[in-house]
């Protein structure tokens, strides 16, 4: 288990229900439909550990009923740089995955400015800059 | 388990229905809306008398209407729609304070103000990854190249970046640790002048992580944002309490909230534990299974603050949790969602102000969330051009410096003032921010500067991709308009200018004559 999830352990984080394969795969079902890419497997492996998370301001999305979290929801409402999906925002940036670059980007919610990119490998890095806590 | 399969499968079993709605339909609709919209004279009272969930539909339908979002014909139809949105809108912008600016041109600030501007409003620090520390920092971090130097040696004003960071108060407080921090690891002060705002902020990483694999650092024992909510409850929490019960919100949920505002600056509902106010039996039988003292505790007494806290500091505020005369915990639906908005935005805070400005109480504002989103930044829109790196833009902007709250569009009762700067302590420090105030984008180019002259000196290597990232540095620099000499700039971009190989300084007495590392020809 990685150290952020660790971290994330130690806190009073409200967090959706447990991971369904069945909401899973609505979910990459519902994505694509939208014609956006699938949720990259790094972020998969995430929401095993937590399908989805809001603290303070701060929220990481997931296959969840929760309105807030609903990973389909907010891609579906929030306004997003093209060829991404949106995973997460906090009061200045959103979270995306670029699925053409195959990479994690913290993004100003403001004027879409890439602000730091992250490899796949480097998942734990993007979703701590977005959850403060 | 099946339930909680279904329920969601059953959320998005329906196809995506079509955004587009026919201005017919939105009449037939929403015929609530359209008897308020359709008579602007009488909007604001008719308004009102909405529901709050329906005043955002209008708000949202308003920008629909604003961005085309939505068909709307034939074109007199589009035409009597967009006359009655600018009219009613305008009534908003009055009842709100607040004023819907665009196409104005706006200098957007770098990408290192805007993190320094994210790390002191969260009060936080994020590990850097190696890539991103400045070879020149890595360098000198490196065990054998440290040394033994004087606390003196570390003038850290002559560090082109770190005045960057000096403009805020937040890393004002830290300076003397990070000179401290450099001196006891033997960091060469050389590295000062060229030490970009990720070196230090790793520096500041290392002082402040719990360890050093942490991806997060508390530089702050509070954020700004946070302290500005803790700031306004000290100012109106009594106000806001009364402001909810009037709204016949349980007393106990309001106790709650003001709690964790009034501790924490927090304002989250979904991870609200809700308490009593007052013990029940059955608290005080849960208290007692659980051997605390209640001997001297009955039922109705008041349950003060040092118990709640003592509970919470334990991990059992569940013993406090309120319940409803069924036994079930209080549903939270009807709480305000509070978020805290950036009066002027974060990117405009170049323009005609300075940078630490943007986290100060007077910028900042508590708004209801559905408001903050399709009201505050429902109409926020950016066209950028690239030529100059100016931008256009449009948004409701709230120029009243002592508004603190919204909590929706009655200006009567919904919206709360306070001057949260009228302090010694506040005067003081926009006093000393002022005198830091610097052009990052000038201190950048000095920052490059100095980098030929210490990587000769030290021959420290810069691989291609390091130079393929200072001369993107460089350019983004030379979109902006700064009055740096251009012989300056000269020097800086034939050094940086991308190359086929690394290059590595090959030091000379007085000239910087950087070379390919393969085959050494010179550049």
């Amino acid at each position: 288990m990685s150290d952020f999830i660790n971290e994330i352990k130690k806190q009073k984080i409200y967090h959706g229900e447990k991971l369904e394969a069945e909401a899973l795969i609505i979910a990459q079902k519902v994505l694509h439909n939208m014609g956006l890419d699938f949720i990259p497997q790094s972020y998969i492996d995430f929401l095993k550990h937590y399908n989805g998370l809001k603290f303070d301001g701060s929220y990481l999305f997931g296959a969840t009923v929760d309105d807030d979290l609903d990973i389909i929801d907010q891609n579906e409402q929030m306004k997003k740089p093209e060829q991404t999906i949106l995973l997460g925002y906090n009061d200045f940036d959103l979270l995306c995955y670029n699925y053409n670059l195959k990479r994690y980007q913290v993004v100003d919610r403001q004027d879409f400015q890439v602000l730091d990119t992250y490899n796949e490998d480097e998942r734990d890095y993007a979703l701590s800059k977005i959850l403060n806590f | 388990m099946s339930r909680k399969k279904s329920s969601y499968a059953a959320k998005h079993s329906e196809v995506i229905a079509d955004n587009s709605v026919m201005s017919n339909e939105f009449v037939r609709n929403n015929p609530d809306l359209w008897e308020v919209l359709r008579n602007p004279a009488e909007f604001e009272n008719n308004f009102l008398k909405l529901s709050y969930s329906r005043q955002i539909a209008m708000v949202d339908f308003f920008k629909d209407v604003m961005y085309e979002n939505i068909v709307i014909s034939p074109a007199k139809i589009k035409k009597m729609f967009m006359n009655l949105t600018y009219d009613n809108l305008e009534t908003i912008h009055m009842m709100t304070g607040s004023f819907y600016e665009e196409g104005n041109v706006y200098f957007p600030i770098s990408e290192d103000e805007k993190k320094l501007v994210r790390m002191e409003c969260y009060g936080t620090i994020d590990a850097r990854r190696e890539h991103e520390l400045s070879p020149c920092y890595k360098f000198f971090c490196k065990k054998e190249n440290r040394g033994k130097y004087k606390l003196k040696d570390y003038a850290l004003e002559t560090s082109p970046m770190w005045r960057v960071f000096k403009q805020f108060e937040s890393f004002r407080r830290v300076e003397s640790s990070v000179r401290r921090h450099l001196y006891q690891q033997g960091i060469n002060p050389d590295a000062l002048r060229v030490m970009s705002v990720n070196d230090f902020c790793d520096v500041i990483h290392q002082i402040y992580a719990e360890s050093p694999s942490a991806m997060k650092a508390h530089f702050l024992e509070t954020g700004y944002k946070n302290r500005f909510v803790m700031n306004f409850m000290r100012a109106c929490g009594k106000d806001l309490a009364n402001h909810l019960l009037k709204r016949g919100i349980d007393e106990r949920k309001v106790a709650s909230l003001c709690r964790m505002m009034r501790k924490y600056g927090r304002c989250e509902v979904d991870s609200l534990v809700v308490t009593e106010t007052h013990y029940t039996q059955r608290i005080l039988d849960d208290l007692e299974a659980r051997r605390y003292d209640v001997s001297a505790l009955k039922v109705g007494d008041p349950i003060t603050e040092e118990m709640t806290e003592r509970l919470f500091n334990n991990d059992q505020e569940h013993l406090l949790l309120a319940r409803d005369e069924n036994g079930r915990p209080l549903s939270k639906d009807d709480l305000p969602r509070y978020e805290v908005h950036h009066k002027n935005a974060v990117k405009f805070a170049n323009d005609g102000d300075y940078l630490a400005k943007v986290n100060y109480n007077s910028n900042l504002m508590l708004v209801e969330r559905e408001m903050h989103r399709a009201y505050y930044h429902g109409f926020d829109n950016i066209v950028q051009v690239a030529k100059n790196n100016e931008r256009y833009f449009s948004r409701v902007n709230t120029p009243a410096p002592n508004m603190c709250l919204i909590d929706g569009f009655n200006d009567e009762t919904d919206i709360f003032f306070y001057d949260l700067e009228a302090n010694s302590a506040a005067q003081k420090r926009m006093q000393e921010d002022k005198k830091y105030v610097v052009n990052y984008y000038e201190r950048q180019i000095e920052r490059l500067n100095h980098i030929p002259e210490i990587a000769t000196r030290y021959q420290i290597e810069y691989s291609k991709n390091d130079l393929s990232n200072e001369h993107k540095n460089l350019q983004k620099l030379l979109q902006v308009k700064i009055s740096v000499p251009a012989e300056d700039i000269k020097t800086i971009e034939e050094w940086f200018a991308p190359q086929k190989t690394s290059i590595k300084v090959r030091a000379t007495q007085n000239n910087i004559v950087p070379s390919r590392e393969k085959g050494g020809n010179e550049l």
